[in-house]
């Protein structure tokens, strides 16, 4: 179906798609306010699976697939119970030694082919599939957005404690979304192994995580869209900038990451962001602060 | 008996690792990921120096001074502003890797991704005999500097003003600032500290491998970590306890079980650490986990 286009321009879209599955990935642990760094690590486990079921055994693509699915969501239900109870640095720690050590695994094992990876995978992976893919994904997350669950996970990344008070299972909403986040990182991974048909440990690195990173965080934590449309538009205008070679490319990466969280810690989808631009487009002065001499009531029509 | 003087061995670089990383978390409560891109810039720093023919004290001296400085320039444009605009924990871990990545990739492409030779002229090579050991010489220095330098550093928070403006700031910054501390200057300090000593390891791991590449802090930095976990995050007799700790494990592990284990000892203990006892050997009990 999309065979009208150039097979460079065809390779890039569907990397920019893959790329999508694994920022919804991130996305959703942070929509609870996990701050995991595994997510490179289940893509390995799913990118392996997939690579060594094609390889090895005479299944068809779509077994693979799955279980390459099935065991990163297993693996992350697996660690989630010791890694869920972590709050902030500690757990960004402990999620990125689970990644590491996952990764580490891969390179010394021996039925993984070690630091030399996989090659000769075969290509199963049409556009299609990635776009039917991505459009599941889309629809399960809308209605995820606008449940109970959708409510329940945002009031978890607010203030825990009182989520917790008002009877919201914080350790299942948790669980849930870090499983969940394996297991859809873990497709992307196979997915991938399928499209690039080379697999290594060293490509489940920290670069790729930075490039994911900044999509989400700059993509905001308010809707998955955000995250989404941020991807493909910085990957269309990467690739009209045709900035050749990576390097120029991880350090740009690097530095808009960095520049992103100064403007914008709570990404670019925060709506107080807009506070302020907003105010002033419909005419209002900037606000005064509010004084211990006004009611609240006038306070709160400002 | 010679495995536990190797495993002391290594555990020195770990110690001066993670004495640096201890204090800049004690302090500012801040995981600086970009740690080993900084010591490994200040470890060619040292190169540069060395081939310029400089002397070897003035080199280390000259890798040092490149590390502090760009850890507080990390600091002052980057955690700084992060701190003012009261960001989330997560912005200053994403903010630190991505200036990792930066650092790693101009390093990367200013080096061709080459290994450079590292001279060993003027480092104290070979071994001691003592009771029959094969004691490695540069180990011992290192062990030593990381000695002296806890010491250094306990009796500069403990005895001196500026120290203890430091643990000021480390115990509330808001108050101290009040009480008249620069908290800015104070963080500063760390920094270089950190920065400076973590160099230093750096170095001295390049000298005793003969060679240095734009990758060759990346190993270290989980090690850091993996060292202020264990000994406890915010102690700096913990980090050096942990750090030879964690080389004891490794050089038994790597020599009894098998030696592919020797990368995921590190993040075996991180996560072991974690789950059973997460404020360390040392360690404040803050919470850590529900």
């Amino acid at each position: 179906m999309f065979d009208w286009l150039e097979p460079l321009t065809l390779f890039r879209l569907d990397t920019a798609l893959i790329l999508t599955l694994l920022v919804v990935s991130v996305h959703v642990t942070f929509r609870v306010g996990i701050m995991s760094l595994a997510p490179m690590g289940f893509a390995a486990v799913g990118g392996y699976t997939a690579a060594i079921i094609a390889t090895k055994t005479e299944l068809p693509f779509a077994a693979g697939l799955l279980a390459a699915t099935v065991l990163a969501g297993v693996i992350g239900a697996l660690f989630a119970p010791p890694v869920l109870r972590l709050r902030g640095i500690y757990m960004a720690l402990g999620s990125l030694a689970l990644a590491q050590a996952i990764v580490v695994l891969i390179r010394i094992s021996d039925f993984t082919n070690g630091p030399n990876g996989i090659a000769g995978i075969p290509v199963e992976v049409k556009t299609e599939y990635l776009i039917v893919a991505l459009a599941v994904a889309f629809v399960v997350l809308e209605l995820g957005h606008r449940s109970h669950f959708g409510r329940a996970a945002k009031a978890v990344r607010l203030d825990e404690r009182t989520a917790e008070g008002l009877g919201i299972n914080v350790f299942r909403v948790r669980f849930v979304a870090f499983t969940s986040a394996a297991a859809i990182a873990g497709c992307a991974g196979a997915l991938e192994a399928h499209r690039t048909t080379v697999i290594s440990p060293d490509q489940y690195g920290f670069a790729t995580l930075v490039i994911v990173f900044t999509y989400v965080l700059v993509g905001g934590n308010g809707h998955w869209a955000g995250p989404v449309l941020l991807t493909w538009g910085l990957t269309i205008l990467r690739d009209l900038l045709q900035v050749a070679g990576s390097h120029w490319e991880d350090i740009i990466y690097g530095v808009l990451l960095v520049v992103v969280l100064l403007v914008a810690p709570n990404g670019l989808s925060d709506r107080s962001l807009y506070r302020g631009l907003r105010r002033r487009l419909r005419g209002r002065t900037s606000p005064t602060p509010p004084t211990i001499e006004e009611p609240a009531e006038k306070v709160a029509s400002r | 008996m010679q495995q536990t003087i190797n495993g002391l061995a290594v555990g020195s670089t770990y110690a001066l690792l993670g004495v640096g990383v201890t204090l800049v978390w004690g302090v500012l409560g801040i995981l600086n990921f970009a740690h080993a891109q900084i010591l490994t810039w200040g470890s060619f720093a040292a190169l540069a120096a060395l081939r310029l023919g400089l002397p070897v004290p003035v080199a280390i001296l000259v890798g040092m001074v490149t590390a502090g400085v760009l850890s507080v320039l990390l600091d002052l444009f980057v955690l700084s502003p992060l701190r003012a605009r009261k960001a989330p924990e997560f912005s200053f871990v994403v903010a630190t890797i991505g200036v990792a990545l930066v650092l790693t990739t101009v390093l990367r492409t200013y080096t061709d991704a080459q290994t450079e030779a590292f001279p060993r002229q003027g480092f104290p090579v070979g071994a001691f005999e003592i009771a029959g050991q094969n004691v490695p010489r540069l180990q011992v220095v290192m062990l030593a500097i990381a000695v002296v330098a806890m010491a250094a550093l306990a009796f500069w928070l403990n005895r001196t003003r500026s120290g203890r403006a430091v643990r000021a700031v480390a115990y509330n910054r808001e108050t101290a600032e009040l009480l008249g501390v620069n908290s800015q200057l104070v963080f500063s300090i760390c920094f270089f500290v950190a920065g400076a000593l973590a160099a230093v390891a750096g170095i001295f791991v390049a000298a005793s491998a003969a060679q240095v590449s734009y990758s060759s802090g990346d190993g270290l930095l989980l090690v850091a970590f993996a060292v202020i976990i264990l000994g406890g995050m915010g102690s700096v007799k913990g980090a050096i306890i942990g750090g030879l700790v964690l080389g004891v494990v490794e050089v038994y592990a790597t020599s009894y079980v098998s030696s592919v284990f020797r990368e995921i000892i590190a993040f075996a203990i991180i996560l072991a650490v974690l789950v059973a006892r997460p404020s360390g050997l040392f360690g404040k009990k803050e919470a850590a986990r529900v």
